[in-house]
This record gives C-alpha cells, structure tokens and sequence, in this order.
C-alpha cells in the first residue's frame, strides 16, 4: 500500500508541473493585466506600464516562471497583486467552506442516491424506475447555476424557506474558530446554550448543497442501480440464497458489498465536477470560498493567485482520487495487495 | 411389480396426493412443470418431471444441455428467477413437506440446512469480497445457532473433510487466491458445513480441468457415503453416472424419458434416446464403429412435436410416435422404466431392430466401459 501511495505521489509531479507550465501561459493570454485591475479603466498607458514594472511584470517570462516555481517549492504560493494578500492566508480562511459545501453536496448525493439506485434495480423496468431515471436525467441535464436560482428563487425568495446567502447568517456574531461554518456554529451553541447558531449553519448549506449535488446525485443514483443489478444476476449471489440467508442479508451484505465499488469509482471522478461545480454555487449563493476568489481573481487578472488555486485544485482533486483508490483497494480484496 | 417398489425412481405406487407412504423417501418429485415466460411466449423447460430419492441414496439425472436439469434442480431448491420463471404445477415432497406449499420463510430454513446445492461454476459462485471462512460460517451460525468462533471452528473442520490442506490458513483466503478445483471443494465444504439430508450437485466437474474431474467425482462419492446423504447429481456425461450413482434419470426435452437402476438404464437401454447418448461416448468409438452422434438438434421449444418429443430425431420413429406421446412405461423383466412406443403393445414389431442395436452398442463398450 505504501509503495502503491508513493508510486501515485510521483507519478503527479510532472503532471503539476506541465499543469503549472500552461496555466502560467494561459492567464498571460488573457486580455488586460492585473494593472488595468488595480487602476480602474480610465488609467493612463504611463501608469499601467510602471505598476507593471513595479510588479516585475515586465521581465522575460521564464524568469517569472522560474521565479514563481521557486517560491512555490519553498512553500510560498505568492500573494495578490490586487491586494497583497498571502494567498496561503485566504486560502485557509476560505477553503472550510468549500469543503463543508462539497461535503453537504456530496452527503446529499450518497445518502439520497444509493437508497434511490437500491429502489430503482429492485423494482427494474417499473414505474419507481421510470420516475428516478427521470429524475437523475434531470438532474444530469440542468446546469448547476440554473438550478441553484432557482433553489434559491422558489425556496428563499418565494417561500423564506431557508437562507441564500452565505453559509452563515453574520448578525448571529458567530466566532470564527475553524472557519466550517457548521462546527464553529455547534461550538457557538454549545457555549451559549442555544441551537440557534448550529441550526442557521444547517439551513444554510442545505441549498447550495442541493444545487451542487444534484449531478452527483443523478450519477450514483443511476450506477447504483446499475451495480445492483449487475451483481443481483451474479452466481455469488444465488450461493447466498441457496444457504439460506435471508433476503435482507442477500441484499445488504452479499450485493451491497459489490455494488459499493463502480459507486465508489464513480465518486471519485465526480470530485473534479464537483470542485468545478463549486466555483459556480459559491458564486450563486454568496459563499465565501475559494471558488468565488478564484472566479473573482481571473476577473481581476490576478495572475500569482490563479496560478496557485488552480494548484492547489489540482492537488486536492488527485488527494481526492487517491483516498477514493485506497477506498476501493480496501473494499476489494483482488486488488489489495497489488 | 413387487420388485419394483424399492426402486427410487419408480413412481407407480406413489400416491399422487399427500406426501410419500414410504418413510424411507427423502424426495418425491411429482409432475412438476416450471415454465418461462419470455419475449418470444413460454419455454416449458421443465414439462412434468417425476423421480424420487430415498435416504442415503444417489440418483444421476442426464441428458443434453438445455434439457431442463438445472431448472429441475432450481426448482426444487426454489431459488428461480420468478419472473421469467414460473413454477406452474406438480408436487416437491421433501421430509414429508411439499416445498411447493411451503412460506418463504420455511424455504430459507431448510435451504442450506437440509437442502444444499453445489453448482456448476466454482469460478464465480463465491463472492469475491468475503474470506471463505466468512462465506462458510455464514451458514453455520444461520442454521446451528453457534457463536462466530464455534462456526470458524467448524468451517475448518469442513474444509479438512474435503480434503484443504491447511485449513486454519485457507478461511482466511479470497476466492481469488485459489484454483477452480480448490473453489469448487469449497463450495462442496459450504454444502456439507450443516449436515444436509439432501445433496444437490449441478455438473460439479463441468467447468474444471480434466484432471481435477476425477479428483472432485471422487470427493463427491465420499462425502456422500460418510455423511449418508442422499445425492442428486446432474451431469450430461453417462460416464460420470456410470461411476457416481445408483439410479438414473434419463431427460429429454423437459421430461423423463427413461429411468432405473444405472446397470439398467446404461446396459439394457430401453428408450431410443439413451441408446444415443450411449453411442455418442466417446470410448465406444475406439472400437472401430463408426462416430454416432444423434441426429438432428434439441426441439424449438415454442415449436414441440406433437407426440414423442424425441420423433424428428428418432431412429425407430413410426406413424404412432407423430401422433400421440408415449407414457412412461414398463419392460417386462427390468427395473427401468421408459416412455417409448417400442415397448407398448403397438411396438412389438420394432422392438427387435432395437434391442438389436442396443445390444451392439453394450457389447461393444462392455470391457472399455468396464475397465
Ligand atoms: N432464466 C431463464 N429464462 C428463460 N429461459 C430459461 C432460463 N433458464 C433456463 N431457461 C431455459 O430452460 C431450458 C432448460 O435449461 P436448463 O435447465 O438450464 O438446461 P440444462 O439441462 O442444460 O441444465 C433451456 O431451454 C433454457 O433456455
Ligand atoms: S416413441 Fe417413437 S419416436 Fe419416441 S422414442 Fe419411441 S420410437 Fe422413437
Ligand atoms: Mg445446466
């Protein structure tokens, strides 16, 4: 397993470093610069040429280049030519809420999605059938920021249902601890006696939640019940009948335990959509997380923090895949020692 | 006809209601019919099958594939797919029970307990995340009630009887670290864990290696005779009767078509079908007859012939055969029985071309069949 884990690490350096290569290359094609950013549009060609040379911007490309991996491989991911901020230091304020939205997405589309794919293989072919493949081609088919929209239109505009802002309602003066609004909410209710902080963290991710899992949640769905009856068919499970098991535990141990590995597979190559996914609902909702600073840095041209987010994203997504291998690995007993 | 009685597989006596008079009868499958229903309209798979088994004795059903021995086997275990499958009539007495009247719940009592059933792929029969030893225990702690040590205890135990070197290590093995032949003595060790009254064993040697064959038949015998279960065993390789069982079960297109004793049945065939599963063995043919297999192809199961299922490919078949369809029927002086007009009164000019043949085709195999 250990080797298996530093074969994977190894394998991704020259998959960041070409990553690195293009990225630095492509938000240099990007028309404008952070200087037209930082000085409004009505600044002059003098002033933008010396805030650019200020910002070193003016130097040949590969002395940046080399100049920017230096950095990074010393663990400086640079700061913002906007603001000057440490992009280390917004990152971890931002990030826990990215997690805690993906997290809330992702809940939503397991726990919703393998009951729903188990209901739909058992009853194959039947109207409890149809109506979820209608639903998960629904959700497969609309795009992220229309749904949330309109979650968030008919949900909290309409009906005051719940929240549609941010992931935590400011007034309730919550401290921040961890920044997960969630845990630093149930800190708060512990400490104050009142639920009312946990409570408001909940109701806030519930939507963006929805809106950023409904494609997950089409995809488990529609591959658990494919699993299902994929495995159903199989001889093993005849075996297990012929003992005399009951149907329950056909189904929960038996099936289940085989039908867990195209889901978890599955999830793993939906955590690339989702952190995409999660630029778009940030942006909807208001969510201060690291999907709307990346959105709100290409908007800016803030070169350095692009470059080090979409990194950072390319990190996360195969830390990602790897748990979700070991995962599989561990699920699968042909595969563990190899 | 008294002879007859103590034959497992003769019926006559048998009353058809209510379960069997002989409390020496384990099984008593009577006129069972399981039916599929498919796109194309019904497959009759299983049209009206009778034998039965007694305690502590082995019975061998044979025929071409497609001839409805699995479903039979299936059937009785009640583990069909239904839908498509449908148990459409007949009787399964088991212990003095129809299983056919039997709950759910009761079903899934016997069914690993006094019913087990070792199938025809080792390869995939076993499921490929558990360790064998949980797959075993599994039943163990369902039917005996014993504690999860206690039933790894005795999954051991059952592994050794089976002859697994090294049991203790094996349970904690995966499918996938052993060989079709080791898979399949565990499947035998999963079958014999609960001390079954009945063994039900669908082509166990099928899928393997030539030289595992033996090995497993062997295996199979024993098990069976120092456990004193009664044996089903299901094969389309007269060979494998002839070694393994006492009684034997002809079937053609979803029926019986001639049963007895195995010495019976495989040295004084009485059924036109039989005598060409005899000629189409292999080890008859070194002899210099020429290669006999029987002509022709199994009937369109939506398109049966009208009277003797086995007339477009039968030798002997006459104006009678097209019409109507024979009974099972008895010989004078043999213990087989058969369903065939050549031994009814309007045969009895045939006959003689028959048993012609099939005294060629014994006299020939004897000292090879024999060796
Ligand atoms: N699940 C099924 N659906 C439809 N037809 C089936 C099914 N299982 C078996 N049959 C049909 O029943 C007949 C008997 O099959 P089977 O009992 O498996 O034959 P065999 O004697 O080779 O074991 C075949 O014609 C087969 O096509
Ligand atoms: S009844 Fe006629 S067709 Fe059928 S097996 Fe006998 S001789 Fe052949
Ligand atoms: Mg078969």
């Amino acid at each position: 397993m250990a080797r298996f884990i530093v074969r994977r690490v190894i394998a991704a350096v020259p998959v960041l470093l070409g990553l690195s290569v293009l990225l630095f290359i492509f938000v240099r094609l990007l028309p404008g610069g952070p200087a037209s950013a930082i000085l409004g549009q009505h600044a002059t060609p003098q002033r933008i040429a010396d805030v650019n040379e200020a910002l070193g911007l003016t130097r040949p490309l590969y002395v940046q280049y080399f100049e920017y991996i230096g950095r990074l491989l010393h663990g400086d991911f640079g700061s913002s030519y906007v603001d000057g901020t440490k992009v280390v230091d917004v990152f971890l304020l931002r990030f826990p809420s990215t997690i805690e939205l993906t997290m809330g997405a992702l809940f939503f589309a397991i726990g919703l999605g393998i009951p729903l794919g188990r209901i739909a293989a058992r009853h194959s072919n039947g109207l409890i059938d149809g109506i979820v493949t209608v639903i998960s081609l629904f959700g497969i088919s609309i795009p992220v920021f229309v749904l949330g929209y309109t979650l968030a239109f008919f949900f909290g505009v309409q009906l005051h249902w719940l929240p549609t802002f941010g992931l935590a309602d400011p007034t309730l003066g919550v401290p921040a601890v961890t920044n997960f609004p969630i845990i630093d909410g149930a800190l708060a209710s512990l400490q104050g006696g009142t639920t009312a902080p946990f409570v408001d963290a909940i109701a806030h991710v519930i939507l963006p939640s929805i809106a950023l899992g409904s494609i997950p949640l089409a995809v488990v769905t529609r591959i658990t019940r494919a699993a299902v009856i994929e495995v159903s068919n199989e001889d093993y499970v005849r075996t297990a009948r012929a003992k005399g098991l009951t149907e329950k535990r056909v189904d929960n141990r038996h099936i289940m335990r085989n039908a867990w590995l195209p889901v978890t597979t599955v999830i793993g190559l939906e955590a690339g959509a989702l952190l995409a996914g999660a630029v778009l609902t940030e942006t909807v909702f208001n969510i201060n997380g690291v999907g709307s600073w990346v959105v709100d840095s290409i908007r800016n041209h803030d070169y350095v923090v692009v470059q080090s987010l979409v990194l950072i994203f390319a990190v996360i997504f195969m830390v990602v895949n790897l748990i979700v291998d070991i995962g599989y690995a561990f699920l699968n007993p042909r595969i563990r020692y190899s | 006809m008294k002879q007859k009685a103590d034959l497992a597989v003769y019926q006559e006596e048998t009353p058809r209601v209510g379960p069997p008079t002989d409390p020496d009868v384990l099984l008593d499958v009577r006129n069972l019919q399981t039916h599929f229903h498919v796109m194309d309209g019904t497959v009759k798979a299983v049209d009206g099958v009778d034998f039965s088994l007694k305690r502590g004795e082995t019975l061998g059903i044979v025929g071409e594939s497609g001839c409805g021995k699995s479903v039979t086997a299936l059937t009785i275990m009640q583990l069909l797919d239904m839908p498509p499958g449908e148990i459409v009539g007949g009787e399964i007495w088991f212990e003095g029970r129809d299983l056919l009247t039997l709950a759910p719940e009761q079903i899934r009592k016997i069914r690993g307990a006094d019913m087990a059933m070792i199938f025809q792929e080792p390869m995939t029969s076993l499921n490929p995340v558990f360790t064998i030893g949980d797959q075993i225990s599994e039943a163990i702690i369902l039917h005996q009630h014993v504690g999860k040590k206690e039933a790894m205890t005795r999954a051991i135990a059952s592994l050794r009887a089976v002859g697994i070197n090294a049991p203790e290590r094996r349970v904690k093995q995966y499918p996938h670290e052993m060989s079709g032949g080791i898979r399949q003595r565990v499947m035998i060790a999963m079958a014999l864990s609960c001390n079954p009254q009945l063994i039900i064993a669908d082509e166990p040697t099928t899928a393997l290696d030539v030289t595992i064959q033996a090995q497993i038949l062997e295996l199979i015998k024993k098990i069976q005779a120092d456990s004193g279960a009664a044996l089903l065993l299901i094969t389309h390789d007269l060979a494998v009767v002839a070694e393994t069982v006492q009684n034997v079960a002809v079937m053609y297109a979803g029926r019986v078509v001639e049963a007895g004793p195995v010495e019976d049945v495989l040295l004084r065939p009485q059924h036109p079908y039989t005598l060409g599963l005899l000629n189409s063995i292999p080890a008859l043919h070194k002899r210099g007859r020429k290669l006999d297999v029987i002509k022709g192809v199994v009937p369109n199961p939506f398109r049966m012939p009208p009277g003797c299922k086995f007339e477009p490919r039968c030798p002997y078949a006459w104006e009678v055969c097209r019409r109507s369809e024979p009974d099972m029927m008895d010989t004078p002086g043999r213990k087989s029985r058969s369903r065939c007009f050549l031994h009814a009164a309007e045969g009895a000019a045939r006959r003689y071309e028959f048993e012609k043949a099939a005294v060629a085709t014994v006299t020939a195999g004897l000292p090879e069949a024999q060796a």
